[in-house]
């Protein structure tokens, strides 16, 4: 009976405990929808989304096929987002030097609010020419003005429909600076390109 | 309530259900491993200073490789590559480093090639503990 009534009160103190967590984890994410983070995943996906046979989704972080949405392509590769069934948010790239070799990065939800999705994709530094580089920002990260970096780094090269994404070949995009955005609900949406230093 | 027949005793069922037990536990360990034995997991949690990689060893094939670390940001990095003589990288991905950096190319496996990965933080030192695995 002790026993009983101890495993009672662990059960208790851990339901109590979990209760008190779940509510600042949650309001250490986003309470913003995925749908207002990435609007091009409301849409109705169309054929033009769909990833070609020799991109693995599963192999990429099991990516719901249904929800693939087609980013853009450029001369370096091509892109498209997608999401798990965890709700992981995924950029997807297929390297135009390699058509065999495809590559994801995938963060929570909560991450992608922060700091959205980055990328690059090659045959390593030593082949500079084969690498891509991709960018995904949530939608209210407004990228601008025509003097901000991102839109400078989209009209120097990179290239994508959306405009929360920019892309192109490695090397194209070293005009991208690190930048903070205050949001409005108090948090700070942050965000650094991938330097090629070391890699 | 049901009741059993005498020639049945109930030490003697539980240790039929026990053995079957063992042996649909042996059957999974024996069914599952062969279903998976393609990814192979070579940093579990290592604890890894800033930039330094981390290797799969010798692989027959690779298919593709993942890459993840604990830390809030920066970037993990995950290469296929042919060791010296002849260094050569054949696929690479750098990510965020708050999710997972994915390759995959099954169309045009490695063979006899190493994975290795790494992580990054600028002007942020220390170590991170990497998870890292590959795909045959």
């Amino acid at each position: 009976m002790k026993n009983r009534t101890m495993a009672a009160t662990v059960g208790v103190v851990a339901f109590v405990g979990l209760a008190a967590v779940a509510p600042a984890t949650a309001g250490s994410s986003s309470a913003v929808s995925l749908e207002e983070m990435l609007p091009i995943l409301a849409k109705s996906q169309s054929s033009s989304d769909h990833v070609p046979d020799s991109i693995d989704l599963d192999a990429l972080g099991n990516i719901s096929e249904d929800t693939i949405r087609f980013l853009g392509s450029d001369h370096a590769g091509s892109y498209w987002v997608g999401t798990t069934a965890s709700d992981d948010v995924c950029l997807v790239m297929q390297t135009a030097a390699d058509p065999d070799m495809a590559a994801s990065s995938c963060v929570p939800i909560g991450s992608f609010y922060r700091d959205g999705l980055r990328l690059m994709a090659g045959q390593g530094m030593d082949q500079p020419e084969t690498n891509a580089e991709a960018y995904l920002f949530p939608s209210d990260i407004n990228l601008p003005s025509s003097d901000s970096p991102v839109s400078s780094a989209r009209s120097a090269g990179g290239s994508g429909e959306s405009a929360s994404f920019v892309s192109g070949a490695a090397g194209e995009l070293d005009d991208l600076d690190a930048f903070e955005v205050s949001r409005d609900d108090g948090t700070t949406f942050h965000f650094a390109p991938i330097s090629r230093e070391g890699l | 309530m049901t009741t059993l027949p005498r020639k049945f005793s109930r030490a003697s069922i539980v240790t039929v259900l026990a053995a079957a037990g063992v042996f649909a536990f042996a059957l999974a360990n024996v069914v599952v491993p062969s279903a998976q034995a393609a990814t192979i997991t070579y940093a579990n949690n290592v604890s890894t200073p800033m930039g330094v990689e981390v290797s799969s060893g010798l692989r027959p094939k690779i298919t593709g490789s993942d890459a993840s670390v604990v830390l809030g940001f920066g970037t993990v990095t995950v290469k296929e590559y042919n060791p010296a003589p002849g260094y050569k990288v054949h696929y690479q991905a750098t990510a965020s480093a708050a999710g997972v950096a994915r390759t995959s190319h099954a169309g045009a496996p490695l063979t006899n090639a190493y994975s290795k990965c790494s992580w990054k933080w600028e002007n942020v030192g220390g170590n991170a503990k990497l998870n890292c695995s590959v795909r045959g």
